[in-house]
């Protein structure tokens, strides 16, 4: 009898591996005579096995069964198996490696079935394939009752199939004196595994779920399991399809030797018999886990999905609690798989080993009739066979009788383990305990991981100053030596001309005094042809010499300016130390007759302060408001937007006039600029950065320019530095979306930067809005976050509404700049932000940016006449 | 100083009309679970008093912003934290939504549904807290067949008690503004010249719920190389760009993958560009969950794929992944096409482009499918799940 075996084991997995070998053995017992042959996509050779590479035509005709053996249904069609072929470097031989599963109509032979296969979700297209196949099929022998619900759905009504049990329950039947086999391993490993117990560990999703970082607590975990049970764990590799040695691998490096890693070249007969004498295993192989249960020994899985056909198998087996989702559960498991007794795991083993029995009985049989080969046999070995076959209803009766049998021996036993229930309530109860000391621990641990990211954070920041100051430093130098060089070229240039006009002009000379001794007649035409050349020549010199001086003076210029900043920049920091000490100096005794400005009930100005991780900046901003605020009633609306739980409770312990909205997170700088907007009362909303202060008089000009302006929208303050120089005089939007930033670091005193007049935009650093406006553009967009260009685009639709945005120079603000938003420890990353914003900012306003650049041309006009265009900035200053 | 909750969406009024709690644990981005939530808040605002309940506030600006970019009038909806609404049930009607088996929080109302977008897997642990929260709600409420099929196993995994599980389809576009016919998109086409515009909608953000824009950019490549070139075919990405900085990270790559290409980029548009894109293009393709496996990892596929069946109402030809939501959405060969890898998807695209015929069919076909997703279907299907009773009856 021909028989053909089709199967996906080219794919290299253990399971899929054992299917053929499983077959051919049980198929063999049955029906001595039979020529069996394999085929798979590829056509390869597998251990022991070599397979031909499908092709319906070798079938077709020429077989009197054809068996398709193990392997998931819809694997065959999908984009993994493919990647898995080309991994292995394996190529299938079909058009498409479905026809191995699915070619089952045009196939002519006796006898055809799927054995021990699973069917995972179906797609619509596979679902048509299917249906299409299965009315051929003589048998359906399906693992699992997920499986069934999968075929039922796919082809659109129960089936009539059998929910078979899974081949990988027969392995250990066909491992031969697994202790040789063990030998082996010791001989080509190194490491002998017979004389003490252990462990048989496994794992393929440590990768893809922590990474280095959670391989390396991994192994930790795994270590103080072994150290606490004193049982070694040996990890093995299983599934080389999916390269799981590697993780293994890794584990087994992390843990400095402390866990032995056998080698991934073990043979599957090999592999099953390293399961077979461990004390438990622990998995996320389905069928190592098999393996071992097979033999009558615990096995454990982790997988992270809550339902697949791993629930399914150990929720069919009543074993549920060996299935766990993450690792923080193994010291439990592993407890558990310990303690586990073993009679009811061989009393399973031995039904489920029977039940493969059956289906191999009944698939030869069936095969037989199909083949017309004699029904009877005569031996008596093939005798009781037929009488196991023949008698399917008195067989299954059997089982269910054994099977109750079995399930009352296990209730006697589970009364019998009264002991083992109580153990597993104390080590529940022992683990809530523990849980519960975690949770009173959490904050505290939390609290101190916060300060180690803080002190990060702050090391980060002057890292990041460093740097910046030597890039800054490295430029400058650059540049004055490219100067330097223009000036030395230019001197040379100089040099050379010099010399060729003294030449030219001796010359000339020389000529004139042959021309003046020969023909004193022609004396008075040569001096008028010589005198042009001269003239011309010391022109050129001129010229030469000017350029030459500019230059000079320019390098001049450059190397000051160098030095200056160089100087400068170091002690940009202490000068900003300085301002708040002298801040703090001026506070008065009492604030009490500061703020009789301030009123919570009606208030002209709702002033708006951003706080995250920076509340004694925020504090001191608030005190500056109060020392200065006079004139106009305002209110103060600190709007928290998730800082640490110390420093907000830092602010809420500082007593003073001001209302604060906690934020349990960061709705970013838009967003919670929005919310503390919309509670204000005032019928002007001041924007104000906790990095900005205000000085005296402040509020009048601006509600000046309110009252006088009745088409002004957004009024923005001079800002300076800590220094006193000059940071922003209002700034103009060119067509690229970039800034220029009006006066930078020039006086504050020049005069062109002394006017009140209308710009494009003013930085929300501290920007006064009116609040109906404010409504009526619906705020900050939420298109802008996490931050920049929120300002920009605000006033852009103040301007759109027919109002102007203006610069009022009487108002001074001291700006830090960049206080929070360099700070690394919020974890937001600003390297793209500003040109990804620019790209939408140039897309939303394309429209109505100028040609010229800027939005207000002739606004901009006189100012960039005037000579100064400001600093083109393409870092926005915000507090996020 | 006075520590402030009172910021004036924070109090929930006394009404005597019916209250309706919509609660959200996600960010408020434009997007479409947002669409799906605010279109029922629009819907139920205009006979009751609509709270959308944050875990943290957000300002009332923001969701009309929300409405403006979703085309929704939302001016009616309050937004109130969590926090601050209290347990002893406000609502009478409330809707959780979530993205586990079991609902974020407990039910809030008289009568309580459960928005499932999807059981994806979560740890014990959360499952077990939140456990107690599903014998409060009344029923289970899910954007497609597809999302309903994992439901029940999911719940029937984890031994949840049986609970009636409705598919409410997401309202896709506004009958009255956002449809073609046929007659007008071969008008619409015929002003492109010859051009041949592809196009997609969905968020820039990588991870496993990744919209795989990767995948369509290397897909244009080989169509180019197939012949698009003679038919000057162009890929228009559009989205919202969100706040992360990884999803940052992964538009730049993008861009850098798309030098060279016709592919145009389309951040944060408002709807009147999108809809011109919609009517402008032949095709839509969409890429999600293209290399998961449905059943391994479910939760990388289109729940539903609310973007395809806009671009069908706008008489795209659909070409999509053959596994998740838009594999039910789009009739094999009736009204557009799917596919399993992106040479599949450059050679269906290539060969539709020779073949006119099968590509008016195929537009027909999509423009009368997607009447099913109408935002009329949607609100009739809705008026018919949600009791009647409970939004009538003053409190």
């Amino acid at each position: 009898m021909r028989v053909a075996l089709m199967t996906h084991s080219d794919i290299d997995n253990y399971g899929d591996t054992w299917f053929p070998l499983i077959c051919r053995a049980e198929l063999l017992q049955r029906i001595p005579d039979a020529e069996i042959s394999f085929f798979s996509c590829t056509g390869t050779v597998v251990e022991e096995t070599s397979f031909t590479a499908y092709d319906r035509n070798l079938l077709d005709g020429c077989f009197d069964g054809v068996l398709l053996t193990g392997g998931e249904v819809v694997h065959a069609e999908d984009e993994m198996l493919r990647s898995i072929y080309r991994r292995l470097r394996r190529i299938p031989r079909v058009q498409d490696p479905t026809d191995i599963v699915y070619d089952w109509a045009d196939i002519r032979t006796g006898y055809k079935a799927w054995l021990g296969v699973g069917v995972p979700q179906v797609t619509a297209e596979s679902a048509a394939r299917i249906r299409a196949a299965v009315p051929h099929l003589d048998r359906i022998a399906l693992r699992g009752a997920l499986s069934r619900a999968n075929l039922d759905a796919a082809v659109g009504q129960p089936m009539a199939c059998r929910v078979g049990p899974d081949l990988g329950w027969a392995i250990p039947r066909h491992v031969a004196n697994h202790r040789a086999l063990l030998r082996q391993v010791a001989r080509m490993s190194g490491i002998s595994l017979e004389s003490e117990p252990y462990i048989v560990f496994h794992t393929m999703d440590v990768c893809l779920s922590g990474g280095a970082a959670g391989i390396s607590d991994l192994a930790a975990q795994l270590l103080t399991i072994q150290a606490e049970t004193g049982v070694r764990i040996v990890l093995l590799p299983i599934t080389r399809c999916w390269e799981d040695w590697k993780c293994l691998g890794d584990l087994s490096r992390d843990s400095r030797g402390g866990l032995i890693a056998l080698p991934a070249t073990l043979t599957v007969r090999e592999t099953a018999a390293v399961i077979m004498n461990a004390s438990a295993f622990v998995g996320s192989s389905l069928h190592g886990a098999l393996t071992s249960l097979a033999a009558g020994i615990p096995a454990g899985l982790i997988y992270p999905l809550s339902e697949t056909k791993f629930t399914e198998l150990f929720a069919a087996h009543h074993r549920a609690y060996a299935l766990i989702r993450s690792w923080e559960h193994l010291p439990a498991l592993v407890n558990g798989l310990l303690t586990e007794p073993r009679e009811p795991l061989r009393l399973q083993a031995r039904l489920m080993r029977d039940q493969v029995a059956t289906l191999f009985d009944i698939t030869a049989a069936e095969m037989r009739l199909a083949a017309g080969a004699p029904s009877l046999p005569t031996s008596p070995q093939n005798a009781l066979l037929v009488a196991q076959n023949g008698s399917l209803t008195r067989q299954n009766e059997e089982l269910v009788a054994e099977h109750q049998a079995l399930i009352a021996q296990q209730r006697e036993m589970l009364a019998h383990m009264g002991s083992f229930a109580r153990q597993t309530d104390d080590l529940l109860a022992q683990n809530q305990l523990l849980l519960r000391e975690n949770q009173m621990l959490a904050p505290e641990n939390r609290a101190l991981a916060e300060d180690n990211r803080q002190l990060g954070g702050r090391v980060a920041e002057s890292e990041a100053q460093a740097a910046t100051l030597a890039s800054e430093n490295a430029a400058l130098v650059a540049q004055s030596t490219a100067l330097s060089g223009q000036y030395q070229a230019l001197l040379a240039e100089v040099e050379f001309l010099r010399f060729h006009y003294h030449r030219k002009i001796s010359l000339a000379g020389r000529e004139l005094a042959k021309l003046v001794g020969r023909v004193p007649l022609v004396r008075r035409v040569a001096t008028t042809a010589a005198l042009p050349v001269a003239k011309g020549v010391w022109h050129v010199m001129k010229q030469r010499r000017a350029d030459a001086a500019r230059q000079r003076q320019l390098i001049a210029v450059q190397a000051a300016t160098s030095e200056a900043i160089a100087a400068e920049l170091p002690t940009r920091e202490n000068t900003v130390q300085q301002m708040l000490q002298a801040f703090a100096k001026a506070d008065p005794p009492s604030w009490v007759e500061r703020d009789r400005w301030y009123s919570a009930e009606d208030p002209e100005v709702s002033i708006i302060i951003l706080n995250l991780n920076k509340a004694d900046l925020t504090i001191r901003c608030m005190k500056e408001l109060w020392k200065h605020t006079v004139g106009r009633r305002y209110e103060i609306i600190v709007v928290d937007n998730g800082s640490h739980a110390d420093d907000f409770v830092k602010l809420t312990r500082f007593q003073g006039k001001y209302r604060l909205i906690r934020l349990s997170r960061n709705r970013y700088f838009g967003e919670g600029n929005n919310i503390g907007a919309e509670s204000g009362k005032g019928k002007y909303l001041l924007f104000l950065n906790n990095d900005a202060f205000v000085t005296h008089g402040w509020i009048q000009p601006f509600m000046r320019v309110f009252e006088e302006h009745r088409d002004a929208g957004a009024v923005g303050p001079m800002f300076l530095y800590p220094d006193g120089t000059l940071q922003e005089a209002g700034s103009l939007v060119n067509g690229d979306g970039t800034a220029n930033m009006l006066g930078r670091n020039g006086e504050a005193d020049d005069p062109k930067f002394n006017q009140l007049r209308e710009v494009d935009y003013c930085s929300a650093a501290g920007l006064m809005v009116r609040k109906d406006l404010f409504d009526e553009v619906l705020g900050f967009d939420l298109c802008w976050e996490p931050a920049y260009y929120e300002d920009v685009d605000l006033c852009m639709k103040i301007k759109q509404l027919g109002y102007g945005v203006f610069y009022c120079p009487e108002t001074k603000i001291v700006h830090i700049e960049h206080f929070t938003s360099l700070d690394s420890s919020h974890n937001i990353f600003f390297g793209n932000v500003v040109e990804i914003n620019r790209h939408k900012f140039v897309a939303r306003w394309r429209e109505h940016l100028s040609e010229q650049g800027t939005v207000f041309a002739d606004v901009a006009a006189p100012v960039l006449a005037a000579g100064n265009r400001g600093g083109q900035d393409s870092t926005w200053r915000r507090t996020v | 100083m006075t520590v402030l909750n009172d910021h004036p969406s924070a109090r929930v009024e006394v009404q005597t009309v019916p209250r309706v709690g919509i609660f959200t644990p996600y960010d408020l981005i434009p997007g479409g679970g947002e669409k799906y939530l605010l279109t029922i808040a629009e819907h139920l605002s205009r006979s009751s008093k609509v709270y959308l309940v944050v875990e943290e506030l957000y300002s009332e600006m923001r969701l009309k912003t929300l409405g403006r970019e979703l085309d929704l009038e939302l001016d009616q909806v309050r937004v109130v934290r969590h926090s601050d609404v209290g347990t002893a049930l406000p609502f009478d009607t409330f809707i959780a939504v979530g993205n586990e088996i079991v609902p974020p929080v407990p039910a809030l109302g008289r009568r309580n549904y459960f928005l499932c977008q999807f059981p994806f897997p979560r740890i014990d642990r959360v499952l077990i807290e939140r456990r107690p929260h599903w014998d409060h709600y009344d029923e289970v409420l899910v954007y497609s067949e597809f999302v309903r099929q994992n439901v029940l196993r999911v719940a029937q995994v984890n031994t949840l008690p049986a609970k009636p599980v409705s598919v409410l389809a997401p309202a896709c576009f506004d009958e009255r503004d956002l449809t073609i016919d046929e007659e007008q998109k071969l008008q619409a086409l015929a002003s492109q010249r010859g051009k041949v515009i592809i196009v997609t909608v969905g968020r820039f953000f990588p991870g496993e719920h990744c919209k795989r824009h990767d995948v369509m950019i290397a897909a244009l490549r080989e169509l180019l190389r197939l012949g698009g070139q003679e038919s000057e075919v162009e890929l228009h990405l559009a989205g919202t760009l969100p706040p992360a900085n990884e999803s940052r990270d992964y538009y730049l790559e993008l861009l850098d993958q798309s030098k060279g290409l016709p592919v145009h980029f389309h951040l944060n548009v408002d709807i009147d560009t999108l809809q011109r894109l919609y009517r402008a293009a032949t095709f839509y393709w969409h890429a999600a969950g293209i290399y998961s496996d449905p059943m391994r990892d479910p939760e990388t596929m289109e729940h539903f794929g609310i973007a395809v069946v806009e671009g069908m109402a706008n008489g795209c030809v659909p070409l999509v992944v053959n596994k998740g939501g838009p594999a039910d959405i789009v009739e094999l060969g009736a009204s557009g096409l799917h596919y399993a890898t992106r040479h599949e998807l450059a050679r269906k695209t290539a060969e539709l482009l020779t073949d006119q015929g099968k590509l008016a069919a195929l537009r027909s076909g999509a423009i009368r499918r997607a009447r099913a997703f109408s935002k009329g279907a949607f609100i009739a299907n809705l008026d018919s799940i949600l009791q009647p009773s409970t939004l009538a009856s003053p409190r």
